[in-house]
């Protein structure tokens, strides 16, 4: 249970052990909202029975979560459908909404993992699509229908091999250099981006920790929005056009106050409609959150 | 039974997880205040440990230095890799001998303690002491306690049994849908040690029925403080502290100090640099903070007041004596009434913080407005022109609230209060200055040239 050479030996004849506090954190779930919609009314109705007559944790009373994004849900009915795609390597026609307010009809996929952002308190499916031998990913509340599609074994780890290839294809690296005056908050620095591959360098002769992330090309925007949450305390020091970004950002923000500056006084009262443009979006300019 | 302290593991693997790579041996004992050979001697116990509870998943590389073992693999597998510092707990090769026979035995049949002595004797290998009596019933005691084992209703003497209800009440499907929530749970909510703990034990009974690997790891999480779980070896203690009224003692390291353990050493070389902080406080809050992934608790300590400490530095800590029960409470209100406009922890002077929004261009959704609904707290949202939106909210102080402002770029404009603003800018500046070689096609206005 709580020794490892003790789960080893009980793992060897798959004993199943459980404890009190186990069991008094899954009643604490049950009662979760998402609970509902997770568990099959029978399952729920057994687990309730179960662990009725475990401590209630009440957390709340203790317990607070700050900053915390809106939780709509953490569940969505298509998790369970498309769950048993990917367990029976099968794969699917998805009919769905598209960004500009289209339906994207029935295309072909072949879907392999089911993805939650922590950011944005969504769900989405990651799938191969073969005709484009591209990698998607689709939100699950724009799916309209994802119907299975039966698929030879071979075929099914054919996509499994392109989808390893494409993954790994995908990853670039970004250098980030903490400030040496902001040693003192190198722990603060380092948990904002523990979401991250990672590799740590610490250049002893100036005091310098630069912080190397490996990052699929499409989260490029995610790393921004994290470098301009920590501010002046780090710089990008090795990717050329994030360092752009970031210099155009500044340069775009700075422009926006000096603006206000002038509006405020009385003899520039010209409209308050800003003709700026905006920076300009990337391809995936709305996954560009932060914690 | 062992007391469960892992102190000076959490700082190892939190070290190492959220600096991977940064140091050599040397380097990493001086920061953690023990010696080198200590050093190795945690880090052969913890790869051992992580060998063994890692082995049965998949073949893991013996080689492998520690700091890859413990980093952070995005996409590969929602396995929490720090998880495996919950199943440190020191045991005598002899306690466990037992308790395994012990609960191998009770795995089919409700036993009462004689007859698992019984069995004991005749199942422990010949080299061991027998066990006595008492020592089963300690350990049936024990067993209780965690709530492994149960005792059958009925008179004396009693008979015991495994809980092992979970498995055999639910359907092989059932176990299925009971494993994918407890996943998503686990990943998505916190507290999540034990869920994941449960989800282990899950994985090994549905193994039996789904081989498959994707039965498994359907799921990932994406931008997730895995480390965040490490402090939670603490929650427990101090929660139940809380909730019985109970003062605590602990050394504090602040994270801000290089170093942040030292062993409870009697070699006076190491002894010196202790640097941590005895305090004794009346707990009354935990909170985490999901901007980092950062766990606080709030206490009440006599002269400062009310305190806040980040779960990391926390060593040693101890449950002390009762508090009174009105006195907890009125503590306890006076620092929800505190509290009360805290973006995080601040507890600095309530002010109103305005901001406006722009709106993304060319862009179907309003990505902005979405994230400032979704992250902006009890903030107010008012629209403005056709391209932007206010936002208003009162906060205590304007440290915390302005890394988030300050991540949304040229989306958002401070307007209220003056000092923020000004602090925006300035920092702006600073930030511009950064990247100024590549600069040169960007035209500043006049006014905004470096200081």
């Amino acid at each position: 249970m709580f020794n490892y050479q003790m789960m080893t030996r009980l793992n060897e004849t798959g004993l199943f052990t459980w404890t009190s506090q186990e069991r008094a954190w899954l009643r604490m779930m049950l009662n979760h909202p998402a609970a509902p919609e997770a568990l099959h009314p029978d399952t729920l109705h057994k687990m309730h029975d179960m662990l009725d007559a475990e401590q209630d944790l009440d957390l709340q009373d203790y317990l607070t979560e700050k900053a915390k994004s809106e939780e709509n849900s953490v569940f969505h009915p298509l998790l369970k459908p498309l769950r048993q795609m990917i367990l029976h390597h099968q794969g699917f026609r998805l009919t769905g909404r598209v960004r500009n307010g289209r339906i994207s009809q029935d295309q072909f996929g072949y879907p392999y993992k089911l993805e939650y952002s922590m950011v944005k308190k969504e769900w989405y499916v990651l799938w191969y699509a073969p005709l484009y031998n591209k990698l998607m990913s689709t939100k699950l509340h724009s799916i309209i229908t994802a119907e299975a599609q039966p698929l030879q074994p071979e075929t099914a780890s054919q996509y499994a091999a392109k989808i390893s290839i494409l993954t790994e294809n995908r990853k670039t690296t970004v250098t980030i250099e903490v400030l040496p005056e902001f040693n003192q908050e190198l722990s603060r620095i380092l948990y904002a981006f523990s979401c991250f591959e990672k590799q740590v360098e610490f250049v002893e002769a100036q005091q310098t920790y630069r912080i190397e992330l490996t990052i699929p090309r499409n989260e490029m925007d995610y790393v921004l929005s994290k470098m301009r949450f920590l501010g002046k305390r780090v710089r990008i020091a090795n990717n050329a056009a994030l360092r752009e970004r970031m210099s155009e950002t500044a340069a775009k923000v700075l422009a926006r106050y000096a603006e206000t500056e002038l509006e405020a006084m009385p003899e520039r009262t010209s409209g308050g409609v800003r003709s700026h443009p905006i920076e300009k979006p990337f391809a995936n300019a709305d996954d560009s959150d932060s914690a | 039974m062992a007391k469960e302290s892992f102190d000076k593991e959490i700082q190892f693997l939190r070290m190492l997880s959220l600096t991977s790579g940064a140091y050599n041996r040397k380097q990493y004992a001086e920061r953690l205040g023990i010696s080198v050979h200590t050093f190795d001697k945690t880090q052969r116990r913890l790869k051992e440990i992580m060998q063994t509870v890692t082995d049965q998943r998949s073949g893991s590389e013996p080689n492998k230095e520690m700091a890859d073992l413990v980093r952070f693999q995005y996409g590969e597998s929602a396995e929490p890799m720090l998880l495996f510092l919950f199943r440190a707990k020191s045991m005598k090769e002899t306690e466990v001998q037992r308790l395994s026979v012990l609960l191998h035995t009770l795995q089919d049949q409700a036993l009462t303690a004689m007859e698992l002595l019984d069995a004991c004797c005749a199942e422990l290998p010949e080299e061991l002491a027998l066990p006595d009596e008492k020592t089963i019933r300690s350990d049936l005691k024990y067993l209780e306690e965690v709530g492994v084992i149960r005792k059958e209703p009925g008179g004396r003497p009693y008979r015991y049994l495994l809980q092992q209800d979970v498995l055999t009440g639910l359907s092989v499907e059932e176990q299925l849908e009971l494993y994918d929530f407890v996943d998503i749970m686990a990943n998505t909510q916190v507290p999540s040690v034990q869920g994941y703990i449960l989800r282990d034990s899950l994985k090994k009974a549905i193994a039996a029925s789904y081989p498959q690997e994707e039965a498994i790891e359907p799921f990932i999480y994406k931008y997730h403080y895995y480390s965040r779980i490490l402090d939670e070896a603490h929650l427990y203690t101090l929660l139940s502290a809380i909730r019985q009224r109970k003062h605590v003692k602990f050394l504090y390291y602040s994270p801000k100090k290089p170093s942040s353990y030292s062993s409870q050493n009697t070699n006076p070389r190491f002894e010196r640099e202790a640097g941590g902080r005895s305090n004794r406080i009346v707990p009354l809050e935990v909170v985490y903070d999901h901007q980092y992934g950062r766990w606080y608790v709030i206490g009440y300590q006599g002269r400062r007041g009310f305190v806040k400490f980040r779960m990391e530095g926390i060593t040693q800590l101890e449950e002390q004596d009762s508090i009174e029960e009105g006195y907890m409470l009125e503590l306890k209100q006076q620092w929800a009434e505190i509290s009360r406009y805290s973006w995080l922890v601040d507890t600095g002077n309530t002010v109103t913080v305005q901001a406006r929004f722009f709106h993304p261009q060319d862009s179907q959704r309003n990505f902005i407005l979405d994230r400032v609904r979704l992250q902006g707290q009890w903030g107010t949202i008012t629209p403005e022109t056709e391209h932007t939106f206010l936002y208003e909210i009162q906060v205590n102080g304007i440290t915390e609230i302005k890394p988030w402002l300050r991540s949304f770029g040229s989306s958002c404009e401070v307007i209220a209060p003056q000092r923020l603003r000004q602090e925006m800018i300035k920092e702006w500046k600073e930030i511009a200055q950064y990247y100024e070689s590549v600069r040169e096609d960007v035209q500043l206005p006049d006014d905004d040239e470096i200081e």
